[in-house]
């Protein structure tokens, strides 16, 4: 193929042609005319401009214009926010009037493809797009990028975000990977991103489009089984400059907090659950807070309001040869958990200019900065705290208790606000892109591109743990523990370490394009050689025991002090090459054909398994543009698709299929002989390698429609998706007779399928308001077919993994136990005598009949995956202004969405004899209760779960922006004045205890709160 | 003009893309692995020293199974936990080991117990692959020969494991590079027996003794060889090969007697060591302010006397190297090291095996200081028989059952407590007269302390340390142990005088009153002794299944504190299962599992 390519050059050489511009001249003229929306309604304040030059005006109220010193020849932009910007050659007339059109999803619209771009209707795969650029979606205070576009995909699935500085999970179309990665691939303005997804500023980025089937997304063949996201960032867009101050100001809270036990809840849940009357156990001053009437809620202590203020001054421009955008912004978050703290400053310039008109070259630059140190609290602690605990030791309330209560448990805020521990976690990243594109001069449409990208991130993570750290538990009133020659005592804990991690990578792109129009046909070839390579590199310093050196006071930075020092270095080196052919065909915008072909080579594969070739076919249908179709007038723009394509996924990381040998520390094979304390280092058998294993890959279908209704009122998108992924990779136990217990293989197989609907509608449209509203839904079911292949039970069918809860024709995330049948009564005799339990205990259901309850009474009880996804979003326009509202929904039923959440029904059960918690009105004789066990029920071995579904609705997104077209604005030169409302998470309704739903972690499981946010920004740009 | 110089242009453009695309020649270096920064087979071994490391993982693996290196269930149970020794309290229901209608042939216990014998086979067949490795160069033939014996050992050692709990199994002695699924099960006398080869193989290869405390020396695979013999004539006696049997049982104690008569052992009579002129102390107190004098057990008049039993088991007394005569093998710890790296150097008995007088006894007994036993969460505890029955009656009078060894005198430490200072009545502790609720929760949490899991003087309390973990080293094979072997031998062989004149060396060293006699000889006999004297120390499990017949069901049911083997343990069993997973993942060949477990 190569050499061919080759060839074809060399011969296209021969037949070179080139094509010099006509000139014309003339007299410069004045233009006038009307500009209205396609609904005939004149259009106030629409900007209209002579391109290349300064010479513009605004329509009046009539929406009638007026321009002098017109060129002829020359071209008008007209352009008005919410519309498609137009471009109107005079062409020698002196009356123009011009329809603008709603900047909905438009057909004409560039989609970014896989090495390129194509226009939306020319397009055989499913893409959604979403434009952040000016609409209000980008308002939100989202420190993310994928936050902006959760709920606005559909079959793209994103997580909750609950930290300062968090990143979200994703994942698309469905689990397909057992083991291995289900995260998209993600392509930063035309190139494979491998950095962090937190180093892309969400300010700066225009568009999301998303490739979701196998058509789409096989031009990254090797890594884009789950999907591929590409992220177009902001350009310039008119030749005056603008600059662009953006700015926000947020309040956060943790709306549904948990409600904890009182003092008297808290002694009486106790007492209940240890069934005793005794209260000696409380500490001295547990007790003379509870006489004193004193309580704490360590939730209200552990947290405060947030804050987050973001800031982003941009500055764009853009000439017939060149384009520019430079920003730089800064975000601060202080968490609503104490101590959780975020923020980030990033510069990014992007220049590109036509040197010549055969050459075009491109350079971006872009460094980030975030900052995540501190330690946030310790919210686990927090609930479990006795509500009569000690938090100061001193009046001024300055002294932190260590040991606040009875147990053993510390303050939640040890080590986060007294001083005990450093903790800093700054990463730097420098990205470089630059790339050349060289029109080849012997064919038309026949091109050229060189993609260079660099990344290079830098993590500097330090911890020090104070001798302070680690006061011992004592009595509340013995100050000693806290005195000079307590902590001098404790010299030998203090420790730190010094983690310094580098992550670099680049990429290297050779593209060959060649589009062509003969007539009705059209063809768009691409050829792409590419190679790419990432490594790691961690050094772990590490230093302990102080009491050599007498003090700590140097902290982190006199770690070289320590009398025990080590250092621990990783590294890892991944690398891939693909080349790719595609080829599409259409003729007469009606019929349309892709195929694509790509050979990929991955390290991470065993030495045996390096290649995987993957190929996609899609075609489409403009039906709307057959003749037959003239006069069905309701419909504008109807096309119909179909795709079928594998690609891969590198269920893998690197080095994971060596047969490994571990040594020194990373052994943990330590030894003493004698009675000095040298420590001696094992070796020892690290992994059994295999060099069979290799891609696991994904073959899908896809088919849909997309359309135009009702004179472009109504778009209405559906997919239907089938796909298959099979060579699963994951750990596979073998017979321990080999040393080992297991061994990565490659077996097993998930198919999904799934329904992807989007709806939008223009439900209103009136010069003053216009109302309109984008409905997404998409469902997704897996199965797994295939696993291990055999059948060792003899019943013919394959077997089940049962204690991963793997069923072969089940989805994965199969919850698999005992069915609960309510509480034991006092009157279940029977039950209670032949299971040994007494009254008061979960009750199950004996599905064998024999009585007995035993391992032969499990079955699935439901599954964690959601059952559908349903979002819509309104947006109302109303003179100048907007409102904005995002309503998501994640659904479960029958069985689907289900999570354990014993806490949510569990008294007793944490392990500690007098935990706090949230209230439960636990079973006693006396108030029976089918929901609740007794307080004295501690967990019966696993088998009761307290499933409850995860099903939730939420007010995401809300935005009201009033946007400033009064003449003072013009006045004071600025071009656009926008101020904002937003909140964010606004309700939540769900039937979900205790956190979070979406992330569905259970009462008293420590995790952060997804939060409430309200701000308040404003856009200025002049 | 123009059009030609354009070409000209163009030219070294087009053999720029010529070059990127013929970049592909070197692909395949370019996707090659190579790791930096850790080792894979290939490359691991170029010095001797490496091959010793390997025996090191050895030894640290070995000292992670028999000193409790997790806290664990797996742990627990090969420790003893659903023998007659031990059970769970109620607040350990959920891992309860002998209720029968939970533990199934895919219980993870067996596995994970399975599962580390093969590891450490794994780990010692790797030593002996790159011991033979063409480049490692040794200073000698004796040193090569000695890395060599102690890996067999550990091989050894894991077989005769095997072969104790589960029967005969597939016998491994090479490293793995593609898995196999057909290994085939052997007999438990063909297992026994290569266990037995392999110690009489390197006996010679082994030091008399070391220098260096830890290492391995000849009596640790003398006293193997004793305890494999008896195995081996106790399958022989149950296939009626009776000749053959008394043939082993004399092998056996041939072997004991060279580890029992020799010059190097000897049993320990005499106060020694690093506390040999102190006695216990303890204070009733909840913190330690109050730890005073005036709390002092002494004071308060129950003073206890320290013995030369108690001594063995204080901190710094266990090696060979520091005058311990008794110590055949012993399990190095050391707290510089904990401290340092290695948290898996030391032994958490206090916590798993200690008592919660706090929990039930909180109006007398609180805390979690010396006097209660330190930081207990009882993980186990002693079942009735561990505690109390086999000291009932004439054993009583014995240094294993003295108040420095086995405490049972507790003075309540609570101010306001009418035993405030005063020994709490057992009748208390055990709230007689509550409800059966009650009365399990104080029997299962409150209960006698051993000095072999508790101490009055814990190391590291200064820096931070909670009462939790012991520092000192632990025993792997303690000279009693032999001597116990040895009874066993000759009373299996018919000298049951013998036998007793072996159990007297011990009830001697423990000054009982009464020493046994011929006709008290009987395997109850020797069981109950290696109860009062290696409780805590002995793993209970082998010793039950490797005597066959029915002792380990009989005595499961006889003594454990819970109702549910006796209501639920149908099953005639005397191995573990063969575990699931193992027979299902060796899917070439079909292994049998073992009898009662089908």
């Amino acid at each position: 193929m190569k050499s061919k390519i080759l060839n074809l050059t060399k011969g296209l050489m021969v037949t070179f042609l080139w094509l010099s511009s006509i000139l014309m001249f003339a007299q410069n003229m004045t233009v006038k005319g009307t500009v209205t929306d396609n609904y005939g309604e004149a259009l106030v304040g629409v900007t209209v401009q002579v391109q290349g030059t300064t010479n513009g005006t605004v329509t009046d109220i009539g929406g009638n214009y007026s321009i002098t010193n017109v060129p002829p020849n020359g071209t008008l932009i007209v352009s008005y926010i919410g519309m498609q910007s137009q471009t109107v050659a005079v062409a020698g007339r002196s009356n123009i009037n011009i329809t603008l059109i709603e900047e909905l999803q438009s057909l004409d619209e560039l989609i970014v493809i896989g090495y390129g771009t194509a226009k939306r209707k020319d397009f055989t795969g499913s893409v959604s797009s979403v434009k952040l650029e000016d609409s209000p979606v980008a308002l939100m205070p989202n420190m993310n990028a994928l936050e902006s576009i959760k709920g606005n995909v559909p079959g793209l699935d994103i997580g909750a975000t609950n930290s300062a500085g968090g990143e979200p999970s994703m994942q698309m179309r469905g689990q397909k990977s057992i083991s291995g990665s289900n995260n998209p691939l993600i392509v930063l303005d035309g190139v494979i991103f491998m950095g962090s997804i937190n180093d892309i500023n969400p300010n700066d980025i225009a568009t999301i489009d998303v490739l979701k089937d196998a058509t789409s997304a096989a031009a990254y063949g090797s890594r884009s089984a789950n999907g591929v996201i590409t992220i177009t960032t902001k350009k310039g867009r008119s030749e005056k400059p603008v600059i662009t101050f953006n700015t926000t100001g947020t309040l956060q809270s943790w709306n549904s907090r948990p409600d904890l036990m009182n003092g008297d809840q808290w002694i009486e849940s106790v007492l209940a659950r240890n069934n005793s009357t005794d209260l000696s156990w409380l500490k001295p001053q547990e007790a003379a807070n509870r006489d004193a009437g004193r309580e704490i809620d360590w939730l209200d202590e552990s947290t405060r309001t947030g804050w987050i203020q973001d800031h982003q001054l941009s500055i764009s421009g853009a000439s017939d040869k060149m384009n520019y955008y430079l920003s730089g912004s800064y975000a601060d978050n202080t968490g609503v958990i104490i101590g959780d703290d975020y923020n980030r400053l990033s510069f990014l310039g992007k220049v590109n200019t036509d040197i010549t008109d055969w050459l075009e070259i491109g350079v971006d630059a872009s460094y980030t900065r975030s900052d995540y140190s501190g330690v946030g609290a310790n919210i686990g602690q927090a609930f479990v705290m006795s509500p009569y605990g000690v938090m100061y030791r001193d009046e001024e309330q300055k002294l932190l208790e260590k040991y606040p209560y009875t147990q053993s448990g510390t303050n939640p805020l040890w080590g986060v606000t007294n001083g005990s521990r450093d903790n800093i976690d700054i990463r730097d990243n420098f990205r470089a892109n630059a790339y050349a594109v060289i029109k080849l001069p012997w064919v038309e449409g026949l091109s050229y591109r060189f993609n260079y990208a660099g990344n290079l991130a830098k993590e500097d993570r330090k911890n020090f743990y104070y001798e302070s750290h680690y006061v011992k538990e004592g009595a509340y009133d013995d100050a000693s523990r806290y005195s000079p020659s307590a902590y001098q005592n404790l010299l030998s804990n203090a420790n730190g370490n010094i983690d310094n991690r580098t992550i670099s990578s680049w990429v290297v792109d050779n593209i060959l394009n060649y589009v062509k129009t003969f007539g009705r046909h059209s063809i768009d070839l691409t050829a792409v050689a590419t190679r790419d390579r990432r490594d790691y590199y961690q050094v772990n310093t590490t230093g302990s025991d102080f009491a050599a050196n007498g003090n700590t006071a140097l902290g982190v930075n006199g770690l070289h002090k320590a009398t025990v020092q080590k250092v621990n270095i990783n590294a890892d080196r991944r690398t891939n090459i693909g080349y790719l052919a595609r080829a599409s065909y259409s003729f007469d915008d009606t019929y349309y054909l892709t195929g694509s072909f790509r050979r990929d080579g991955a390290s991470v594969f065993g030495a045996n398994q390096k290649w995987g070739d993957f190929m996609a076919v899609g075609t489409a249908w403009r039906i709307s543009n057959e003749s037959f179709m003239d006069n069905v007038d309701f419909i504008n723009d109807l096309k119909l698709k179909l795709s079928w394509g594998k690609n891969g996924n590198q269920g893998l990381d690197p080095y994971g299929t060596l047969s490994t040998v571990r040594n020194a520390a990373d052994a943990n094979a330590r030894y003493e002989f004698g009675n000095k304390s040298d420590i001696y280092y094992g070796m020892i058998p690290g992994t059994l390698g295999n060099a069979d294993l290799g891609w696991e890959s994904t073959a899908s279908w896809n088919t849909g429609f997309e359309s135009v209704l009702l004179n472009n009122r109504i778009f209405f998108d559906a997919d239907i998706y089938f796909s298959k992924t099979t060579d699963q990779i994951f750990e596979r136990n073998i017979p321990v007779m080999n040393g080992f217990k297991t061994i990565k293989s490659s077996l097993g197989q998930i198919n999904n399928r799934g329904v992807e609907l989007s709806l939008r509608t223009v439900n209103i449209a009136k010069p003053d308001f216009t109302w309109m509203t984008n409905l997404t839904f998409w469902l997704n079911r897996n199965k797994l077919t295939h696993l291990y292949g055999e059948d060792l039970n003899g019943d013919g069918k394959e077997d089940d993994d049962i204690s991963n809860s793997r069923f072969i024709g089940k989805p994965l995330g199969a919850i698999y136990g005992y069915v609960q049948d309510g509480i034991v009564q006092e009157s279940d005799t029977e039950y209670m005598q032949k299971n040994g339990v007494s009254a008061g205990v979960p009750k199950y259901k004996d599905i064998t009949g024999e009585g007995e309850i035993n391992s032969e009474d499990r079955e699935i009880l439901g599954y964690s995956t959601p059952s559908f996804r349903l979002n819509m979003s309104n947006t109302f326009t109303y003179k100048n202004f907007d409102l904005y509202m995002m309503l998501t929904g994640t659904f479960g039923g029958s069985g689907y969405y289900l999570s354990p959440n014993r806490e949510a029904y569990m008294t007793n059960g944490s392990g500690l004899f007098n935990s706090n918690s949230i209230y439960i009105p636990w079973w006693t004789p006396e108030n029976k209760s089918n929901v609740y066990p007794s307080a004295v029920f501690s967990g019966d071995g696993g088998r009761f779960m307290g499933l409850q579904s995860r099903s939730f609705l939420r007010m995401q997104d809300v935005t009201l922006s009033y946007n400033f077209k009064e003449s003072w604005v013009k006045d004071l030169n600025l071009q656009n004045l926008k101020v904002f409302l937003t909140a964010k998470n606004l309700f939540t309704i769900t039937s979900w205890e205790g956190d979070d739903p979406e992330v569905g972690s259970p009462v008293r499981s420590g995790s952060y709160p997804v939060l409430t946010s309200f701000s308040l920004g404003a856009n200025i740009s002049f | 003009m123009n059009k030609m110089k354009k070409i000209k242009l163009y030219y070294p453009l087009a053999i720029l893309l010529a070059f990127t695309f013929l970049a592909g020649c070197n692909d395949a270096e370019f996707l090659t692995e190579k790791p930096e920064t850790f080792y894979t087979v290939d490359n691991a071994f170029t010095t001797s020293e490496q091959v010793d490391q390997v025996v090191i993982g050895c030894y640290s693996h070995v000292r992670s199974l028999f000193a409790m290196g997790e806290e664990n269930s797996t742990f627990f149970v090969f420790h003893g936990n659903g023998t007659d020794m031990y059970d769970v309290a109620t607040i350990r229901r959920g891992q309860r080991f002998n209720d029968y209608g939970i533990i199934t042939t895919s219980s993870n216990e067996f596995n994970n117990n399975y599962s580390h014998w093969y590891q450490l086979i794994g780990k010692a067949n790797l030593a002996l692959y790159a011991a033979e490795l063409p480049q490692i160069v040794w200073g000698s033939e004796e040193s090569k020969a000695y890395t060599t014996a102690q890996a067999r050992f550990f091989r050894a050692m894991s077989y005769r494991n095997l072969g104790e709990l589960y029967g005969g199994v597939p016998i491994v002695t090479e490293i793995t590079s593609t898995p196999r699924y057909d290994y085939e099960r052997t007999s438990r006398l063909e297992t026994y027996q290569f266990a037995i080869d392999e110690f009489e193989a390197i006996l010679n290869d082994l030091p008399e003794t070391s220098p260096i405390a830890g290492r391995l020396v000849k009596g640790a695979a003398q006293h193997n060889l004793v305890q494999l013999y008896i195995n081996k004539g106790i399958e022989l006696d149950a296939a009626a090969k009776t000749t053959e049997a008394k043939a082993a049982y004399e092998k056996a104690i041939s072997y004991g007697n060279d580890v029992i008569d020799n010059s190097v052992y000897a049993l320990m009579t005499e106060r020694f060591g690093t506390r040999k002129n102190e006695n216990p102390e303890y204070f009733y107190a909840t913190s330690v302010d109050k730890q005073t004098p005036n709390h002092s057990y002494t004071s308060a008049g129950y003073p206890i006397e320290g013995n030369v039993y108690w001594d063995l088991f204080q901190e710094g007394n266990q090696d060979f190297q520091s005058g311990n005569k008794e110590a055949i093998w012993v399990a190095q710890i050391d707290y510089t090291a904990f401290k340092e790296e290695d948290g898996a150097s030391r032994l958490n008995y206090s916590r798993v095996y200690g008592p919660v007088f706090r929990d039930p006894m909180a109006k007398h007994l609180n805390n979690t200081m010396e006097d209660v036993g330190g930081r207990g969460i009882v993980q186990m505890m002693p079942t009735m028989y561990t505690r109390d029955i086999i000291y009932e009656g004439k054993w009583g009078n014995d240094m294993r059952n003295s108040e420095a060894v086995f405490r049972r005198t507790f003075l309540g430490n609570v101010e306001n407590s009418p035993y405030y200072g005063k020994p709490v009545p057992w009748s208390v502790i055990y709230k007689v007269g509550e409800s059966q609720d009650a009365i399990n929760a104080a029997m299962t949490q409150c209960f006698p302390v051993s000095c072999k899991i508790a101490t009055d003087k814990y190391t590291g309390l200064a820096d931070g340390q909670n009462r939790s973990n012991l520092f000192r080293d632990e025993y792997l094979i303690r000279l009693p142990e032999t001597i116990l072997l040895r009874a066993e031998a000759k009373m299996r062989n018919g000298d049951k005088a013998g036998a007793a004149a072996d159990i007297n060396l011990l009830r001697s060293r423990a000054q009982c009153e009464y020493l046994v006699t011929a006709a008290d000889v009987s395997v109850e006999l020797i069981l109950d002794e290696r109860a009062r004297e290696l409780v805590y120390e002995e793993k209970r499990w082998n010793t039950l299944l490797r005597m066959g017949g029915t002792i380990a069901v009989d005595r499961i049911k006889e003594y454990a504190y819970w109702e549910d083997p006796r209501a639920t343990l149908s099953k005639n069993f005397n191995l573990w299962p063969i575990p699931q997973v193992v027979i299902d993942t060796n899917k070439d060949v079909v292994m049998e599992q073992n009898p009662g477990w089908d």
